[in-house]
């Protein structure tokens, strides 16, 4: 990538500005207000903190030549801009600070919309994308600070270049030390780099000691870990690894640290030898007692913003790798959004078809599956089943337009799924999964994000929750008290206002209600073209998985727009009653048809069902 | 340069700064001083430092000294010089005070030069402190949520606030930068300080006037910053909203439905919404703090000029000397430094708000007479080794979760004789799990008691009891750990496995759960980690971790367990290996007492004895035979699943023949 870059310097440029436009430009779009008065206020700061060493000068000089109205001059001088610069520099400083909370804002959204919007999945199934969006995340804070940090900057050069025009005023020599200012800079770069690179070697075990530390807090697995008596292990586990992970910080922080000890060194020598030759022409009559004060004064105002603008400048280099890797994720996504088309159909006539489908996950040399063909004919229900590992999931994502496939191709009544635009297909579609999420919101607003457009129409709500067979689960209207969620599961009645999960502390619900709740989710949007349930009924009890399939039967009936459900499961008394059953090994088509058929044959099928029918003899 | 720096030291003696002070302390009660000073979360993250590491702190206390005196120092010196220039003008540098021109200039020289060196100190100070205290926070907040042996405390939405404070996930400033923060403001109040002093030199007046303008200025300012900091904590349950939503937006578990339902700008618009509601009451502070600053700085200007004023005046008069002036001018700026008020005061005050937090998690989950839930170890309680032999009963137990309303068991009644097998088997939210986590004592019962052969549950070693017990939860745990760990859980430790580590039990409870094929086929074997992301990682299917679990159980059962239970244990298993487990179930937990919650009646009816929880009770016990013929609840739900299957069965010659 930096190879190629280096050979297209316009590439190069637009680059640059864009990782510009994200360091500085999200705040200033967002607040343009309160951006111009950062902006004003770095700059009153960084003018008066010049103004007072000349006053100092003043001052003094008139003193030496007892010249009073030098020495009123000065007073009035430095009495204006000492207490200006003090109360600029406080109200820069608090306006910043919401300055970088909504960055912080403008950055979160950035990079989750970036992340929701890539349309596919890949870049949560490959570990280094994992990891880079991981760092990313972990980086918003330092990357939300930016723009706070380029007024600081802003505000550095300002006073350079002031100081040394001022310092050249004096005697032009002295202006060879501002310019020293690079030694140190140049250090602090390569400082942040060895940073940089402990940061990238550490990644993995801090990702690991935050898990650890999230497992230890978190009460599902603290069950387990008091149950299994694994408590001190992990405690001691988590101790080593931060260990591990303090010794290779230090180490790189040392080193860090003396590349930045010899950038100061190469300045504190031009900076002594300037003060000293100032004060010795002084000595010789050269120069004004006075001149050495501000000289004096200036060059403590530079190595103020020397010493700030190199932290600064350390932050921000850590800032702009954290621009790069958000440039690298826009990039990403632009990628995967290129060439994605049309719109979905209104209705199946004719069936999605399989026509020897191949998949490979990206990264990954063995194929899930093997030239599948097959025909889902509009208007039906279609049972998967198969082994863990047969791919069954895999054929959902595909369908669900999560993946395109490496060979083959799927259609849609005869258009090609891949030319049709991700988020338009999945808009016709709908379903549940055996890895539901579990919001933490609203009970209703969870139920209603299965059809956004319908999230607050309350007889939809519930008639979904109905249908599912949560009906007795939760009550219609509101709480009349709307007494806060207590955080405690237990007892009570649910309304579509209840918070619900612990973290935002909602009410805990039991895994089989979550999992109503989340079928009821799969139920709200009105004529799908597809309805995927993906082992969706693992911890329901006997009545509720009754009632649910009766209610998706029902809703596959009255499919005047051709919806074909797909539905994978172990349970044979469910699956016999799809019109057609794909029964997938090993990745590929082992068997298809009717119950009645694939028991005739008396294979793979046959057998199965026959296990499961054991246990209800 | 020696005369000038007794003339300082008499003159702070003519006005008696010791005294003052002196008089001062005394005023507040020693002991009430000292406790406010104790509880302030200054000297909270100072003593937090002091145990975490007590060289890092003096150190960090060299560096404040040295932060606080050289720039001054070097200031004094040169000013001291430039007082001389017009002698040495006259006389030349080998006069006296030629000479004393050089001894100032070069001490100031090397001073400032070693002024300059404190960027790099203190990122290599920083770093150090950073990563030693965000490490030890961590370890401490994990060892306290750690040391309650139940869980209530990790269900209660104050505590999980707190956590959420203590392990600074709500600010943009890291508690864990706390005391280098605080180091820094310390150096500068010091400067401030000796700034003061060294005015006092020339007018102890004006040394007393900066000292206390600014100290009267500043508390208002750092008041309303601390304010801030407040609102920010305060809003936390927003804030905490708003992340949640962001994570929805990213992580890996959301993925699938964020896409599916096309979720993205939704959600991204309640993160924005709640982020909003939560940050705006710190936003409006912000507008009274910069009133109060516009204020102040009137007040800064008065005392500057008449600072200045005086100065300018004695000059005039020649009253005082050139060097005076010289050393004089520059104080004036340089005392602002006792009352600064900067925006690193912003983030300190929120990483200072972050430790009160801490402390006070830790002393609410100490395990004590007086914390809630079961507590571990206490001296003189039984050990729970080769429990139970009997029986383990239930004696109308009664459990209401902290908080909330209703009770989930309402005065059960239950026994579960050792060494067989029990089926609970309910409704959704039934308590099932409530139940178990009971049975583990990782929850006391409101009323009631469970005893084991007779001895109350409360009179056993916690820790101990825990140990005898093995679950296969539904949640089950997918730890980010090598397969074998996360098998051979209960010997974790820090450093891979125990000394009792038993290879062939790790082999044989795998093999019994059916993992053994599939860890022998992963990358790396049983040293493959079981998370993707990481290297030699790999992600494991949801059947795969369901064999793990199980392994899991088996494996605390080799290594001692006596109670065995599975919650769901085939909920995430193909039909093949669920068929093979129950075929297997009776070998499985032979010896062992079970207790299985399924939904799966295959499973169900191979246990002992199956029980109906409904509505907190026990309504049915039997075995399968009896309930069916008894025509109950149990007979309904299991023909209904049975059904599904006669439905399909008439021609079905296979399914006929293994009945």
């Amino acid at each position: 990538m930096a190879e190629r870059e280096r050979r297209r310097p316009l590439g190069r440029l637009s680059r640059r500005l864009r990782r510009a436009d994200i360091l500085f430009g999200t705040p200033f779009r967002a607040a343009p207000l309160l951006a111009t008065e950062c902006v004003l206020a770095a700059l009153g700061w960084s003018v008066l903190s010049l103004a007072y060493p000349v006053g100092f000068r003043a001052m003094v000089d008139g003193a030496a030549a007892h010249h009073p109205g030098r020495i009123v001059a000065g007073l009035i001088i430095t009495a204006i801009a000492f207490p200006g610069w003090w109360v600029l520099r406080l109200i820069s400083g608090a306006l910043n600070a919401k300055l970088t909370d909504l960055g912080n804002l403008g950055l979160g959204a950035r990079i989750g919309g970036l992340t929701s919007d890539a349309p596919f999945l890949e870049h949560y199934e490959r570990p280094d994308y994992l990891a880079e969006i991981e760092t990313l995340r972990e980086r918003r804070r330092n990357l939300a600070g930016a723009p706070a940090q380029t007024l600081g900057m802003m505000s550095s050069a300002i006073t350079f270049v002031g100081v040394a025009v001022l310092l050249a005023l004096v005697w032009p020599p002295l202006i060879v030390v501002p310019l020293l200012a690079i030694a140190p800079a140049l250090a602090d770069r390569k400082a942040a780099s060895v940073q940089k690179r402990s940061d990238d070697d550490l990644a993995d075990r801090r990702r690991l000691l935050d898990q650890l530390f999230s497992l230890a807090s978190t009460a599902a697995p603290a069950r387990e870990l008091r149950t299994f008596g694994a408590t001190d292990g992990l405690l001691a586990r988590h101790a080593r690894l931060g260990d591990e992970i303090n010794s290779g910080a230090l180490r790189a922080a040392r080193v860090g640290a003396l590349w930045e000890a010899s950038g100061w060194i190469l300045y504190a020598a031009g900076f002594g030898a300037a003060i000293v030759a100032l004060v010795l022409r002084a000595a010789h009559g050269a120069a004004s007692p006075g001149a050495v004060v501000e000289v004096v004064s200036l060059l403590r105002r530079a190595q103020r913003q020397v010493s700030g603008a190199s932290s600064t400048a350390g932050s921000f280099a850590i800032a702009a790798t954290t621009a790069d890797r958000l440039l690298w994720l826009e990039d990403y996504v632009a990628s995967l959004k290129r060439g994605t088309g049309g719109p979905a159909p209104a209705e199946l006539t004719d069936g999605i078809r399989f026509d020897h489908v191949g998949f490979t996950y990206p990264g990954q040399d063995t194929p899930v599956l093997h030239d599948i063909c097959l025909t889902l004919r509009a208007g039906t229900t279609v049972a998967v089943v198969g082994e863990n590992g047969a791919g069954k999931s895999t054929l959902i994502k595909l369908l669900t337009g999560m993946y395109h496939p490496t060979s083959g191709q799927i259609t849609v009544d005869g258009r090609d799924l891949a030319g049709i635009d991700p988020e338009r297909w999945r808009a016709a579609t709908t379903g549940a999964y055996q890895d539901f999420v579990r919001f933490s919101m609203s009970l209703g607003d969870g139920v209603g994000a299965g059809d956004l457009p319908r999230i607050d129409d309350r007889a939809a709500l519930l008639g979904a929750i109905r249908r599912a067979g949560a009906g007795d689960l939760v009550e219609a209207g509101n709480r009349s008290s709307g007494t806060p969620g207590d955080g405690t599961p237990g007892a009570g009645a649910l309304y579509l206002d209840t918070l619900l999960g612990p973290y935002i502390g909602g009410r805990a619900l039991s895994g089989g209600q979550w999992q109503r709740l989340a079928l009821a989710r799969g139920l709200m949007r009105e004529r799908p073209l597809l309805v995927v349930l993906d082992e969706p009924t693992a911890s329901l009890d006997a009545p509720s998985e009754a009632a649910l399939f009766a209610s998706y039967a029902e809703a596959a009936l009255d499919s005047a727009g051709g919806t074909i459900t797909v539905l994978v499961s172990h349970r044979f008394g469910t699956v016999h009653m799809a019109h057609q059953i794909i029964v997938l090994e090993d990745g590929r088509v082992a068997e298809s048809g009717d119950h009645q058929a694939l028991i005739e044959r008396g294979g793979v099928y046959a057998e199965l069902y026959a296990l499961q029918a054991a246990g209800y003899r | 340069m020696v005369r000038v720096r007794g003339l300082i030291k008499d003159r702070a003696r003519g006005w008696g700064l010791g005294p003052a002070a002196r008089t001062l302390a005394a005023r507040a009660a020693p002991d009430a001083l000292s406790h406010r000073l104790a509880a302030s979360p200054r000297c909270r993250v100072l003593r937090l430092m002091w145990e975490t590491s007590p060289a890092l702190t003096i150190v960090m206390g060299g560096y404040v000294l040295a932060d606080g005196f050289l720039p001054i120092l070097a200031l004094v010196a040169l000013g001291l010089a430039v007082g001389r220039i017009p002698q040495a003008v006259a006389h030349g540098l080998g006069s006296p005070s030629g000479h004393s021109l050089l001894i100032g200039l070069a001490i100031g020289t090397a001073a400032y030069a070693l002024s300059l060196l404190r960027s790099p100190a203190e990122a290599l100070l920083s770093a150090h402190c950073s990563a030693v205290m965000s490490t030890g926070m961590q370890r401490r907040l994990a060892r306290a949520v750690c040391a309650p042996a139940g869980i209530e405390h990790l269900e209660d939405s104050a505590i999980l606030d707190q956590l959420a404070s203590a392990s600074g996930e709500l600010s943009t400033s890291r508690p864990a930068d706390a005391p280098m923060a605080l180091a820094s403001a310390f150096g500068d109040r010091l400067s401030g300080f000796i700034a003061c002093v060294v005015l006092a030199s020339f007018r102890w007046y004006i040394g007393l006037l900066f000292l206390v303008g600014w100290s009267v200025l500043r508390p208002p300012l750092r008041r309303r910053l601390a304010e801030r900091a407040t609102l920010v904590r305060r809003a936390t349950a927003e804030l905490r909203h708003s992340w949640y939503y962001l994570g929805c937006s990213y992580r890996p578990e959301f993925a699938k439905e964020v896409r599916v339902f096309g979720l993205g700008r939704w959600i991204l618009g309640r993160y924005r919404d709640k982020f909003l509601t939560g940050m705006e009451p710190s936003w409006r502070q912000m507008r009274h703090f910069r009133n109060r600053a516009l204020l102040s700085a009137v007040a800064v200007a008065a005392m500057y000029t008449a600072g200045a004023g005086i100065l300018a005046l004695a000059a005039w008069h020649r009253d005082v000397g050139l060097a005076t002036v010289a050393v004089m001018l520059p104080m004036l700026p340089t005392t602002m430094q006792v009352g600064g008020v900067s925006a690193a005061d912003v983030g300190l005050e929120q990483m200072l708000a972050a430790v009160p937090d801490l402390d006070d998690l830790i002393r609410r989950l100490r395990p004590g007479p007086q914390g809630a839930g079961p507590s571990p170890e206490e001296d003189g309680r039984a050990g729970a080794a080769g429990l139970p032999g009997a029986s383990i009963r239930f004696d109308s137990v009664t459990y209401r979760y902290p908080g909330g309303s209703g009770a989930v068991c309402q005065g059960l009644d239950l026994e579960l004789p050792a060494g067989r097998s029990l089926a609970l088997v309910g409704a959704n939210g039934a308590g099932k799990t409530t139940l178990v986590t009971l049975l583990a004592r990782l929850r006391e019962p409101s009323a009631g008691r469970i005893t084991v052969d007779g001895i109350d549950l409360r009179d056993l070693d916690t820790r101990s009891w825990q140990r005898q017990v093995a679950v296969v939860n539904q949640d089950f745990g997918r730890y980010p750990l090598s397969a074998r760990e996360n098998v051979a859980f209960c010997d974790l430790t820090g450093e891979g496995l125990s000394d009792d580590f038993d290879e062939a039990a790790l082999e044989r409870a795998a093999a019994q759960a059916g993992a053994l094929d599939f860890v022998g086929a992963l990358p790396h074997g049983w040293d493959t980690i079981c998370a993707p992301g990481y290297r030699r990682g790999t992600d494991l299917s949801g059947g795969q971790w369901q064999r793990i679990a199980l392994a899991r159980a088996l494996y605390a059962a080799a290594r001692g367990a006596r109670v065995l239970i599975l919650d769901e244990p085939t909920a995430h298993l193909d039909v093949r290996a669920e068929a093979s487990f129950y075929t297997r179930f009776l070998e499985l937990t032979s010896g062992l007492t079970t207790m299985v919650i399924s939904h799966r009646f295959a499973t169900v009816r191979r246990a002992d004895q199956i029980a109906v929880l409904d509505q907190g009770r026990i309504t049915e016990l039997g075995r399968h035979e009896d309930l069916v013929a008894a025509g109950g609840s149990y007979a309904e739900m299991f023909a209904m699943q049975a059904a599904r299957f006669a439905e399909a069965e008439p021609d079905t010659p296979e399914g006929r023949s293994r009945g």
